[in-house]
């Protein structure tokens, strides 16, 4: 017999009509027993069917025929030529195979550690010694923006800035100026223990924040190629990530039957 | 023709031979690149970077996956760059990030009454918003999945990740979703066709 967590292991494959064979017959039988299930499934069903009701435009067929001319005449100009667009795309790779390398290390990282533990929500007798519950769930929230703020600063400077090279760094050094400040305030605040790994990241952060906010206004590329190197070698991207996945997994059922959320395994 | 036989006439320098492989996926590209941005324009850029893209690297094309999955894969990294150099570009000197309001305008259709086409550009509103609300990822994997129609292992092939993982990350997804529009139901008359 099926239980409850594999069943709802298998709503996906069965939404999209994947599922076949005796697995489908088993997930029948279940769905037909089990008013959770059933309910479950069937919610996830209407959702499904709400957004079939999506509309897109398109282009036109004359619309089509200027995207070619538009297209053929970049192919033309020459390889030489490169566009700023296609620019930004290529220094995008390397961040791409990267961050692919750094999985394993972070995923070692992520066993450590108990997944899905929300961030914003604190347990029985974990809490700080003065926070309230409401202050807690607004610091937490402080902590993840800063995170998501930190994430998009970096890619701007892992991929080598998304803006003209001639303004230098100006813009990121002012930006992390302003994180740095942030960073230190929330280490000061973030004391409970479930915090600890939230805190150590931030700080992590702050030192390459503050090597960036640091560096010579003269375009001073090696350094700048140490600050990369160090947060493509550390792996801040994906932890920045994986934090945000954890901080986003939804709370563990109150139904006792189903295997915890918290059990599977992490991106 | 063959995508191989294609590709070998690109490589030799001819345009219309590229032209045909536009033609054959330009509309799934530019679907999927509207799907994961919600807006037409920035589709449209989009699609033109990815065959730009294809064209310069088509070399490194070999011929195990098929073409059109390997223009996907383009697509999806052309979308997170996208993504990430729009966010970059809405943040502020102090950090903070500008709030924006990029809700799609939606029009009715000719021929609906006021009401309904009220109704249907609310709906649409609704379900742009709550796609909005997914991680790049998790929109990457619903689209290719519910618009795109590619089964879960095509999916997995093109975004090189396991099964198993595409599988969590589109039930996080419905979930998402689900929560984003919980406040349509069946009542209200939505009903897969
Ligand atoms: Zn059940």
């Amino acid at each position: 017999m099926m239980t409850h967590w594999e069943c709802e292991q298998l709503f996906v494959e069965a939404l999209y009509g994947e599922l076949t064979g005796p697995r489908r017959h088993q997930f029948d039988d279940h769905l037909a027993g089990c008013e959770d299930c059933r309910g479950a499934f069937q919610r996830l069903a209407e959702v499904s069917a709400l957004m079939d009701h999506r509309e897109r435009s398109e282009p036109t067929a004359a619309e089509w025929t200027a995207f070619w001319n538009e297209l053929e005449d970049r192919l033309t100009a020459g390889a030489k030529t490169e566009t700023p667009r296609n620019s930004i795309l290529d220094r995008l790779r390397p961040v791409h195979i990267s961050w692919a390398a750094g999985i394993a290390a972070v995923v070692l990282v992520a066993f450590g550690i108990v997944i899905g533990q929300r961030v914003g929500v604190p347990t029985d007798g974990d809490l700080g010694t003065h926070f309230s519950t409401a202050e807690k769930i607004l610091l937490n929230e402080r902590a993840l923006n800063y995170l998501e703020r930190s994430k998009v600063l970096l890619l701007g400077v892992v991929n080598g800035g998304f803006v003209e090279p001639t303004s230098g760094l100006a813009r990121e050094q002012e930006i992390s100026r302003s994180l740095v400040t942030e960073a230190a305030n929330l280490r000061q605040e973030l004391t409970a223990a479930d915090e600890q790994r939230l805190k150590q990241l931030i700080a992590e952060l702050e030192v390459i924040l503050l090597q960036l906010a640091n560096l010579e206004q003269t375009a001073d590329i090696p350094a700048l190629e140490i600050i990369r190197g160090g947060v493509e070698r550390q792996g801040l991207l994906l932890k920045i990530n994986l934090e945000q996945m954890r901080a986003q997994a939804p709370p563990v059922p109150a139904d006792t039957a189903r295997k915890p959320t918290t059990e599977r395994k992490p991106i | 023709m063959t995508d191989q036989e294609l590709v070998r006439r690109v490589r030799e320098g001819d345009l219309a031979a590229f032209r045909t492989i536009v033609d054959q996926n330009k509309l799934a590209v530019f679907r999927l690149a509207y799907d994961m941005t919600g807006n037409r324009q920035d589709a449209e850029d989009i699609s033109q970077e990815v065959f730009v893209k294809a064209y310069r690297s088509l070399e490194r094309f070999r011929g195990e996956a098929k073409l059109s999955s390997w223009l996907y894969r383009i697509t999806v990294n052309a979308c997170h760059d996208h993504h990430s150099r729009k966010r970059w570009n809405a943040m502020r000197p102090d950090g903070q990030m500008e709030e924006r309001d990029e809700t799609p305008m939606f029009h009715g259709h000719a021929g609906d009454d006021p009401e309904t086409a009220a109704e249907r550009t609310m709906m649409q509103g609704h379900i742009e918003a709550a796609l909005e609300r997914l991680t790049p990822r998790e929109r990457a994997v619903f689209t290719l999945r519910h618009y795109q129609d590619l089964s879960l292992r095509e999916i997995a092939g093109i975004l090189k990740i396991s099964e198993g993982t595409v599988k969590s990350m589109l039930f996080r997804a419905l979930k998402r979703l689900q929560k984003e529009l919980q406040f349509y139901r069946k009542d209200l008359g939505v009903q897969r066709p």
